[in-house]
């Protein structure tokens, strides 16, 4: 009874840390955080730990003293009343253990009557549904099926996983890729295995409210954290998944869990719409709140730390934690070069974006008129001002994707594409644009390369041509003179490897103060190239 | 008689139309060779089939047979589909059909040779 206690106003701290948490951050930190807190929680309601918590001892301790007192004086009183206090505590169990029964036999009823409802689901034999499940290399054996009775796909079973997908939309439309997607995920994440965990920790501690709250939230974490490997994995557009996902919900003729289902939906939704990569700083939030609210809690409920069991818990957070700061990459420019030549990136242009942010801004005005959830004129300030940002650092040359395609989702954009050396001899500092990246975006890019046209040098599509060959290789630098020494202004350069023509420019007039006039256009031979190379360090 | 019949239940059916009476439990060894249905799922569609008046059980043996043709569950399921998708003109779900090139040159003849008939 004690540990029962202690474990609930234990777990009930901690859950109440995450709801704070999570009504602040939802949109703005990975799902997959929240899902393993809620983890966290329901682990601390199932599994007992031996520290010391005084309140129930506390209200033992009297309850004896009195009955002891009285048994002392009145020697006539039968035995039953001198084990009052046990009795009650007996009671207090019973009361309970018929709680789990009931809240665990209503969870056991309702999946029996689920299952046998899909059992009459028929067998699914579709090309494309078939290449996609033996894509996914398990060593569970997936069964997909499909049946008239129910209106959005839904998976059961942990060691041999089933798919039942509806009769529409047809297998093999883009919905369906979709609803396959997420189903995959919730069973390779072994979703299913963590929601009984949670119910149980649900009807273990049926009396507390915060229980309850924890089984809902957590749930609707649990979806959208699954949504987030989706976008994450199919590199599809937010707005396509987020239709899909609706069309699914309007076929549902019986609305279920009425308002409660409405509410999960509509917040899927929206963090579908907000996703974005999730950026360094949000890896680091994420540990940070981990161990944080970890940490502080353990503290909190237990006067004598048992420092095994603390420690151990503690412990075990933060290696979850490592394994989310894991997948962050090195945090420079060389990384995402690497990153960019084996993944297929489009980038975004200036005017592009800025067509996406006007359509945004109105999508997103409509939500905070229609007053959906987590969309307060606040929200919609901030997020507004975060597209901005990001519509200022692609005019500053940074290349921001417009799919998030990568195996990473974490992709850090380059603060800067220009970089510094230092001369050593007197500390003259140089500032270099590294344009080695071909099609890198640049808004100047179009308009700079438009002074060689008249040599034959077009820029078009983010490539450069020579007499319409593409270039391997450009470079307009000048050497200014300069009375101590001959020093390098870099001005510009371009490399494609795909290339065939090395082309330099030529310019005349250079002084101290300019690089000159451009005089027209060379093509270098493989010597003068390497020797150019070496002048420019590349 | 208005006969709306699941999926899982035209199974059931195709089997009685198609082998004539069968007992439920040969119904339900054929099924679980077919779509791997448990015993108990199939009994179960069985007794669904037998509430909704679409087959019968007659003792010895627990046989089954089809209380309702397959004819008559297509024309119910057709005027439904016309009906609902075709504002009640069974012309506008010909000309659907034929239209959307899913009858092959042979049905086609057919059909012209049936409205032939008809006339």
């Amino acid at each position: 009874m004690n540990t029962l206690l202690s474990m609930t106003i234990s777990a009930s701290v901690l859950i109440a840390a995450i709801i704070v948490i999570r009504s602040l951050f939802i949109h703005r930190l990975p799902k997959r955080l929240f899902v393993l807190l809620w983890a966290a929680a329901a682990l601390r309601m199932l599994i007992p730990f031996s520290f010391s918590f005084d309140i129930p001892r506390k209200s033992t301790r009297p309850a004896n003293a009195v009955i002891v007192d009285v048994a002392r004086d009145e020697t006539q009183h039968s035995p039953a009343e001198t084990n009052g206090g046990a009795d009650r505590e007996l009671i207090f169990e019973l009361i309970w253990a018929g709680g789990v029964v009931i809240s665990a036999g209503i969870f056991a009823a309702l999946h029996l009557r689920s299952r046998k409802e899909l059992s009459t689901a028929l067998p699914l034999d579709n090309a494309a549904v078939n290449s996609r499940i033996s894509e996914e290399k398990l060593r569970r054996k997936i069964t997909v099926k499909v049946s008239d009775r129910v209106t959005s796909p839904l998976t059961y079973g942990i060691i041999n996983p089933v798919i039942i997908l509806p009769k529409n939309p047809p297998a093999d439309s883009e919905e369906m890729r979709f609803a396959l997607a997420h189903e995959l995920v919730h069973i390779r994440r072994f979703d299913v295995l963590l929601k009984i965990m949670l119910t149980a920790a649900a009807c273990v501690h049926w009396f507390n409210p915060l229980a309850w709250a924890m089984l809902s939230l957590a749930n609707r974490d649990i979806e959208l954290s699954c949504d987030e490997a989706v976008l994450k994995q199919l590199g599809c557009r937010r707005e396509d998944y987020a239709m899909a996902l609706i069309r699914f919900e309007e076929k549902r003729s019986v609305p279920t869990e009425a308002a409660f289902g409405r509410n999960a939906v509509r917040e899927r939704i929206e963090a579908i719409m907000k996703f974005r990569k999730t950026t360094l700083a949000g890896i680091i939030v994420s540990a940070c709140l981990i161990a944080g609210t970890t940490t502080a809690f353990a503290a909190v409920s237990s006067d004598k730390p048992e420092p095994s069991a603390a420690d151990e818990y503690v412990t075990e957070t933060n290696e979850t934690t490592a394994e989310t700061t894991e997948t962050a990459p090195e945090a420079d420019v060389t990384t995402i070069t690497e990153f960019n030549t084996d993944t297929e990136m489009k980038w975004w242009t200036y005017d592009e974006y800025s067509e996406w942010l006007e359509q945004e801004k109105q999508y997103i005005a409509n939500l905070v008129e229609s007053g959906a959830e987590g969309w307060s004129q606040e929200d919609a300030d901030e997020t507004i001002a975060l597209f901005e940002q990001q519509l200022e650092d692609i005019k500053d040359g940074v290349p921001v994707a417009q799919f998030i395609n990568a195996d990473d989702v974490i992709l850090l954009s380059p603060s800067d594409t220009k970089y510094t050396i230092t001369d050593e001899t007197d500390g003259t500092e140089y500032t270099i644009i590294d344009n080695t990246q071909p099609g890198t975006f640049e808004i100047n890019d179009e308009e700079f390369y438009t002074s060689y046209e008249e040599y034959n040098m077009t820029y078009e599509d983010g490539k450069l041509y020579y007499n319409g060959e593409p270039v391997k290789f450009f470079d307009d630098t000048a050497e200014i003179q300069d009375g101590a020494g001959v020093k390098t202004d870099f001005y510009r350069c371009y490399l494609d490897p795909e290339g065939k023509v090395v082309v330099t420019a030529v310019r005349e007039n250079a002084d101290e103060n300019s690089i000159g006039d451009l005089t027209g256009l060379k093509v270098l031979t493989e010597e003068e190239l390497e020797q150019k190379k070496a002048e420019l360090g590349l | 008689m208005e006969i709306k019949l699941f999926d899982s239940e035209l199974k059931v059916m195709d089997i009685l139309w198609k082998e004539g009476d069968t007992s439920a439990k040969d119904i339900a060894d054929k099924l679980s060779k077919q779509v791997g249905w448990s015993k108990t799922t199939t009994y179960t569609v069985i007794k669904k089939c037998i509430d909704k008046g679409a087959a019968e059980r007659s003792e010895p043996g627990f046989i089954c047979r089809a209380a309702i043709s397959r004819k008559e569950v297509q024309e119910a399921e057709t005027n439904e589909l016309i009906d609902k998708m075709y504002d009640g003109s069974s012309d506008k779900l010909i000309a659907a059909l034929l239209g959307s090139k899913r009858l092959t040159a042979e049905e086609i003849q057919s059909l012209k040779k049936l409205v032939e008939d008809l006339k």
